[in-house]
């Protein structure tokens, strides 16, 4: 959902960067109705699903949860390479969202989420097409 | 010196039966608790009533406390037909509480609520569940505001606040004295009965302040439009069953010379019961009855409740059936109440604009009831009766009768008091053949045969024959012959 990150030139702090705000209003749009430790516990399960296709994952200490603004991730994603930054991040949303779906359907899920995808990301780069 | 009175509005929950139940509906502004042991529907009621009432003008906020994850609520919760997404953060806001919960502090539980109730203006409240809340008061320990100012606090914020409000908890016995029940307004009880195999829920307003609710316990089912209630069908008015003249117009029974032998046919709007042994020949005169009415134009309903119920009525009624002249009533279903089969009918009796209804039989009609509903038979059944009576429908209910020769009985529950008519059936012994014999013993208000009548069973139906003559003691099966000479009574020892 943001591969074309890549094509913009952005790097890897970046990527993390907006990752991590992605993830922020994730957070913001579950916690009140789900309660941080369902949004903890689908992220949990979340990075267990992308850690085998994405092992960088591992260093992530999941009972550091809750992962308040997932500052872990940020630090991670900093570290790889601007393209592996975006598929590991890619991934976990997709697997969150994954998740998400089998457990109250994909339109509640499109519901809850909404916020997150209207929010506009100031400092993200648009793509050119 | 006038005085204008508050007005109580009364909002429709959404929830069929319910309002018949609560008086009217629910008064706005009452500060509720639904209450009851585990997986008896509390949610599954509050959801049910939060969709039916929520709209953006009028919000509802929905306060998860730690009991049942709202993942898994949401989850579940959206099966049912009456879930819709798009009122999701829209008319219906949830808001999850744990953490304030866990934190013991009543105080801080409170604040939240205060602060998302003025957040979203909220016109509905639920606390669901509300006994986790009073769990998390009790191991807070001191220096925090006791249960009981908790729950007036909330009581008195929600009412001014205009909103009307749900505490759902689990309670387990209605003697819990618990502070919640003073304080609050209404009070409805969710129970599971269960009996023998049958598991039968039943629903109870043990408190509505402001209006009169129907007392007792009311049967109520959860399917995908969520629940149910099936409310006692309403008592038809004796005093004008009173000033009303015996109806004039009769209805044909489909089986030839049983019209004479009745004054001209059933009265409209009677209800007859046809009694007779097993294999008699009751369901195929009941068939008769439904098949005369559609070649009359008329629909009708049946609630069937014998096995292969469909094959012993025959072609006819099943094209009936077919072409949708003729309802049927599912009474499959484990559990019955007789209050649940006699708003089924009624519903049924309207779609159609029916005008007459086949019950049979009244002997599996009990069978088919949970055993919790079968000591209550008869009392029920009159109130059946009564409003099928009402509606203007001509009803006509079988009866299994145990052939017993030593006396004359009419059913096994003292229906017949319940009817306006009766026929008969019974077996006869003459000349070493068992013959059939019909009689007609009631007709209210109207002239009718006392005749006992033979009759037998073709491929097109009953065939009504002649009286046996010169035979005495017909009631008792084994009939004599009698002296020349017509209704000569021979003497007592005969039959």
């Amino acid at each position: 959902m943001f591969a074309h990150l890549a094509t913009e030139g952005a790097d890897a702090a970046r990527i993390a960067e907006i990752a991590v705000s992605i993830w922020d209003d994730v957070g913001d749009a579950l916690a009140p109705i789900i309660g941080q430790s369902g949004v903890d516990a689908l992220i949990k399960r979340s990075i267990y699903l992308t850690r085998t296709a994405h092992p960088c994952l591992r260093t992530i200490d999941e009972n550091a949860l809750p992962l308040d603004g997932f500052p872990a991730l940020g630090a991670v994603l900093a570290q790889q390479d601007r393209i592996e930054a975006i598929a590991v991040n890619a991934a976990l949303l997709q697997n969150f969202h994954n998740v998400l779906t089998t457990l109250i359907g994909a339109s509640l899920t499109e519901r809850l989420l909404r916020p997150v995808w209207e929010t506009p990301r100031a400092a993200m780069p648009r793509r050119k097409t | 010196m006038t005085t204008a009175k508050a007005t109580i509005n009364r909002l429709r929950t959404g929830v069929p039966g319910l309002d018949e139940v609560l008086g009217g509906g629910l008064p706005e502004f009452s500060f509720n608790v639904i209450a009851g042991p585990p997986g008896c529907g509390k949610t599954t009621l509050a959801h049910q009533m939060m969709f039916a009432l929520a709209t953006p003008a009028r919000p509802a906020l929905y306060f998860t406390v730690l009991g049942e994850p709202p993942l898994k609520m949401l989850r579940y919760q959206q099966q049912f037909d009456f879930f819709d997404n798009d009122k999701v953060n829209h008319a219906i806001h949830f808001v999850n509480l744990a953490e304030e919960t866990a934190t013991g502090d009543l105080t801080r539980v409170l604040a939240r609520i205060v602060a998302e109730v003025e957040a979203h203006g909220p016109a509905l409240v639920f606390v669901d569940s509300f006994r986790s809340v009073i769990l998390a008061g009790q191991g807070g320990g001191q220096g925090f505001i006791s249960l009981q100012q908790f729950v007036q606090q909330l009581g008195m914020l929600m009412t001014s606040w205009q909103a009307t409000t749900f505490l759902i908890g689990e309670y387990f016995s209605d003697s819990d004295p618990s502070p919640i029940f003073t304080v609050a307004d209404g009070l409805i009880w969710l129970r599971q009965s269960v009996q023998r195999n049958s598991m039968v829920r039943k629903l109870d307003i043990l408190k509505m302040r402001g209006q009169s609710t129907l007392p007792g316990l009311h049967t109520f089912r959860i399917g995908m439009a969520g629940l149910q209630v099936f409310a006692p069908p309403p008592v038809a008015d004796v005093s004008a069953d009173l000033s009303n003249p015996p109806p004039t117009e009769r209805l044909s029974m489909g089986v030839p010379g049983l019209d004479a032998m009745m004054g001209g046919g059933l009265p409209r709007g009677y209800s007859l019961l046809v009694a007779g042994p097993s294999g008699s020949g009751k369901s195929i005169l009941a068939a008769a009855f439904l098949v005369e009415g559609g070649r009359r134009g008329e629909t009708g309903v049946i609630a069937a409740f014998e096995q292969r119920a469909t094959q012993s009525r025959g072609q006819q009624v099943a094209g009936l059936i077919e072409s949708g002249r003729i309802g049927v009533v599912d009474t499959s279903a484990p559990g019955l109440s007789v209050d649940e089969v006699a708003m089924v009918l009624t519903a049924e009796v309207q779609r159609l604009k029916a005008s007459r209804v086949v019950i049979d039989s009244l002997s599996g009609f009990e069978l088919s009831l949970a055993p919790t509903f079968r000591e209550d038979f008869r009392e029920a059944l009159a109130r059946m009766v009564s409003a099928l009576a009402s509606t203007g429908v001509t009803v006509l209910m079988t009866s299994e009768l145990e052939d017993r020769y030593t006396e004359l009985r009419f059913s096994p529950y003292g229906t017949a008091f319940l009817t306006d008519a009766i026929i008969v059936q019974r077996y006869i012994e003459v000349e070493s053949r068992l013959q059939r014999m019909m009689a007609v013993l009631k007709i209210r208000a109207s002239m009718h045969s006392t005749e006992l009548r033979l009759f037998h069973i073709d491929d097109d139906g009953i065939k009504i024959d002649q009286m046996l003559t010169n035979y005495e003691g017909l009631l008792g099966s084994s009939p004599t012959r009698s002296q020349p000479g017509p209704r000569q009574r021979s003497g007592p020892d005969d039959g």
